[in-house]
């Protein structure tokens, strides 16, 4: 359940910057900081009613995804592949997390990965 | 320690003369002010973030998101100005570079250097995968690495 909950995490991250992104036009750094703010706030809000594996990833699944809803829907315009980038994200950063602890812009690595395999997935559809 | 100083400067100076060499290769192209306030914006946004996520326990993701978010109402303070646009992204990359803690950075100077080296692979892979998730995140990996690999793999 709390994996699940993750993977939601990582797709809820994804879809909502880049709505927030490209339909909102707040921009790419306000897009993703500001609703990555309000879910570690609320994360921490509800800490003792939540699991503690949940409480430790779920805001660097959620900042990590939003990262690749940074990108511009004039390079991916699919809400479905933005979603399975979130869904990847989160697959990855479970199983490499460790190799990361405490080197920065890991997150970014992560989606940077995430996000070009899917758009070279829309490639080979798009042929 | 010192042998350490010493080389710490060696790498600055290097580190200077490059940008020196860069910009007299590509005085047409290159718009000095622009690049020097996007690499100050990216190492003040890196230390602020390092501060607040390791000397005030904030948390890696609170700490870059607020020092991102303050970052991106800087173009609001002036909407027409083009180069607070760019600084602004130039910090939320900095902040990218602060999530390290310091069990990987032990000393303050160890994530400056990783700020400058991230700040210059920022400026010089800026008309780069525009567009693409996740890219800012790379440059700010990329300067970390590069430090750990220059400084702490020895």
């Amino acid at each position: 359940m709390i994996v699940f909950s993750l993977y939601i995490t990582g797709l809820l991250g994804a879809l909502s910057v880049f709505i927030l992104n490209n339909n909102f036009k707040m921009g790419i750094v306000i897009g993703s900081a500001l609703p990555t703010l309000i879910f570690v706030l609320l994360i921490k809000a509800f800490e003792s009613y939540l699991p503690i594996e949940l409480f430790i990833n779920a805001p660097f699944i959620f900042y990590g995804a939003a990262f690749i809803g940074m990108a511009s829907n004039k390079i991916l315009s699919s809400y479905f592949l933005i979603g399975i980038a979130g869904l990847l994200f989160t697959f990855i950063y479970l199983f490499t997390s460790p190799f990361f602890d405490g080197f920065g812009g890991a997150l970014g690595t992560i989606a940077c990965i995430c996000f070009l395999a899917v758009w070279g997935t829309s490639l080979i559809k798009r042929k | 320690m010192s042998s350490f100083n010493i080389s710490a400067v060696l790498f600055l100076i290097i580190v200077g003369l490059l940008i020196y060499s860069y910009t007299h290769l590509l005085r047409d192209k290159f718009n000095l002010k622009s690049n020097v306030f996007e690499f100050l914006g990216l190492v003040i946004g890196c230390l602020l973030t390092f501060y607040l996520n390791n000397y005030l326990e904030w948390g890696a993701v609170l700490a870059s998101a607020a020092v991102g978010l303050a970052g991106g109402l800087l173009p609001y303070v002036k909407p027409s100005s083009e180069s607070l646009k760019s600084v602004a992204i130039a910090i939320y990359c900095g902040s990218f570079v602060g999530m390290a803690s310091t069990s990987l950075f032990t000393e303050v100077y160890y994530i400056f250097i990783a700020s400058a080296i991230s700040g210059i692979f920022y400026i010089y892979t800026r008309g780069l995968l525009i567009g693409f998730g996740g890219k800012l995140g790379s440059v700010a990996f990329s300067g970390v690495l590069a430090t750990v690999l220059l400084f702490m793999l020895r």
